[in-house]
């Protein structure tokens, strides 16, 4: 026998040219055991409005694309599903603490800056030539910063950190994550040149330890494990560049 | 890219990451012991009397013990206070850190003062 | 880029928003009791070092109805500071690995939460020789 149950969904609205504010519109979905928030939402702009306007992609928890509030809190539109919130309704808001361009897509340019700031790949200072083979690194070697290596730009971290909502100044707990991956990688020599960034109160020093970051992320990147690693190394930093040249990080 | 500013934090985090550790740990029970158990009469009839008490303070490794709780309780609970102030929208900057970490600073002096310069 | 009319929304309130945000900011105003408490602790030094008379004061202000209460609050506080800080403490360490394997986090957090016990009984134990 079909499926025919019915779920309500409120959706911010949010049209820069004629609105001065966001306003709340509510939809009435058809779903199954299989529809996900971000099918749901696909409906609507199907069938009941198509000036609905929202991100996504893979549909699969890969690409970071449709992070969204739900009901509070932020997720993968494609990895919720409707039938954990039936009976209830849901109330589907754009990922907390970014500008709205419209309805539910935010402006994502200071994350991208952010990103791009932490020097996000390896840097070597010497790159050795293709011919003498690739660079070789011990399971143990992977495991310090493989974990930190799944992050998907998704922003759910970001909405979750109000210390980022506070001040965006605040790198925040995905690029202080990648960060923390790249320096934490036995293959990359870069260490000294993220550090002023993770020793400056827009680095690690923002971090109050929330927590929450850690808890809503997709992927169990767990960024509060990172941002607050990357305060004892910049303790260590602090204090024993007196001792050594190079700070005792960068070895 | 503008140059980044090193932060001082490192200092008053190490000070807030040490405090936490005797918060935790030692703070329980020596609330439990000082303002519960005592009052409530569970405690021996001798506990905490004037002798005893002074013995303690008069041995180095009782003021010792007595210093380091109170002092890096102060540095623990200022920290975060200073920070709670930014949580709650207020921009203290510069000025909260003056007050709370000097008051950190001047419960410091007073424990050293009458834990090691006040003769008993 | 032309300039976007974004709407940036406020932040006010934002710790009434998620339970999770109001758990943190308990965990911050538990500093308020364990500054209260260090100084009764420093208040007690000052008075032992004034003479007998004036600790007999200050044991007298501990039993009052009022210092019971307060340390009451102060007690339940110091609890959950020390809850909240063990369950986070894995995230300020690097791994510890131990024959190859990583401890898991609920070790670390679990064998605090057991010296935390044993520290409790050890000063009970100290306090209460009579």
């Amino acid at each position: 026998m079909p499926d025919r149950r019915e779920i309500d969904i409120e959706v911010m609205r949010y049209n820069p040219e004629t609105d001065s504010e966001p306003y709340i519109q509510s939809f009435r979905v058809p779903f199954d055991e299989d529809t996900s928030v971000l099918m749901g939402l696909q409906y609507i702009k199907d069938h009941l409005d198509g000036s609905l306007t929202f991100r996504w992609s893979c549909r699969m928890a890969v690409c970071g694309s449709c992070g969204k509030m739900v009901n509070g809190v932020p997720k993968l539109s494609c990895k919720a599903f409707l039938r954990d919130y039936y009976p209830g309704k849901l109330r589907i808001e754009p990922l907390e603490h970014f500008p709205i361009v419209r309805d539910l897509a935010v402006d994502q340019t200071d994350f991208l800056e952010k990103l791009e700031a932490v020097k996000p790949w390896i840097i070597r200072k010497d790159e050795k030539p293709l011919s003498e083979g690739t660079y070789l690194q011990t399971p143990e070697e992977v495991s310090s910063y493989l974990q930190f290596s799944s992050c998907i730009n998704c922003l759910l971290c970001y909405s979750a950190c109000p210390q980022y909502g506070l001040d965006n100044s605040f790198t925040g707990p995905a690029a202080l994550s990648l960060l923390h991956r790249y320096n934490a990688d036995s293959r990359d020599e870069g260490k000294s040149e993220r550090m002023p960034l993770v020793n400056s109160e827009e680095g690690v020093w923002g971090c109050t330890l929330v927590g929450y970051c850690s808890e809503v992320c997709p992927k169990q990147v767990d960024p509060a494990a990172a941002v607050n690693r990357g305060k004892v190394n910049s303790t260590m930093d602090y204090f024993l560049r007196f001792l050594t040249p190079r700070g005792g990080v960068d070895s | 890219m503008k140059p980044m500013k090193r932060s001082n934090e490192p200092i008053f985090w190490s000070l807030f990451g040490a405090g936490g550790v005797v918060a935790s740990l030692v703070a329980p029970a020596l609330v439990f012991i000082t303002g519960l158990a005592l009052p409530l009469g569970l405690l021996g009839p001798d506990a905490l009397s004037y002798e005893r008490m002074l013995a303690l303070v008069s041995s180095l490794p009782g003021a010792l013990f007595l210093f380091v709780v109170i002092s890096l309780l102060l540095w623990h609970t200022m920290h975060r206070i200073n920070h709670s102030l930014h949580d709650i929208g207020i921009k203290a900057g510069l000025g909260g850190k003056v007050i709370f970490y000097g008051l950190a600073l001047v419960g410091t002096m007073a424990a050293a003062y009458f834990l090691f310069a006040t003769p008993l | 880029m032309s300039a976007r009319n974004t709407y940036v929304r406020p932040m006010s309130g934002w710790y009434r928003r998620n339970p999770h945000f109001l758990a943190y900011m308990l965990r911050e105003l538990t500093a308020v009791f364990l500054a209260g408490y260090a100084g009764v602790l420093l208040a007690g030094v000052i008075a032992l070092t004034r003479g007998p008379d004036a600790y007999a004061a200050f044991r007298e202000f501990l039993s009052s109805p009022l210092s019971v209460g307060l340390h009451v609050l102060i007690f339940i506080a110091a609890l959950y500071n020390a809850y909240t800080w063990f369950k986070v403490s894995p995230k300020a360490m690097p791994p510890i690995v131990l024959a190859g394997r990583r401890i898991p986090d609920r070790v670390i957090v679990g064998s605090q939460l057991v010296a935390c016990v044993l520290v409790f009984v050890a000063m009970l134990l100290l306090a209460g020789m009579s």
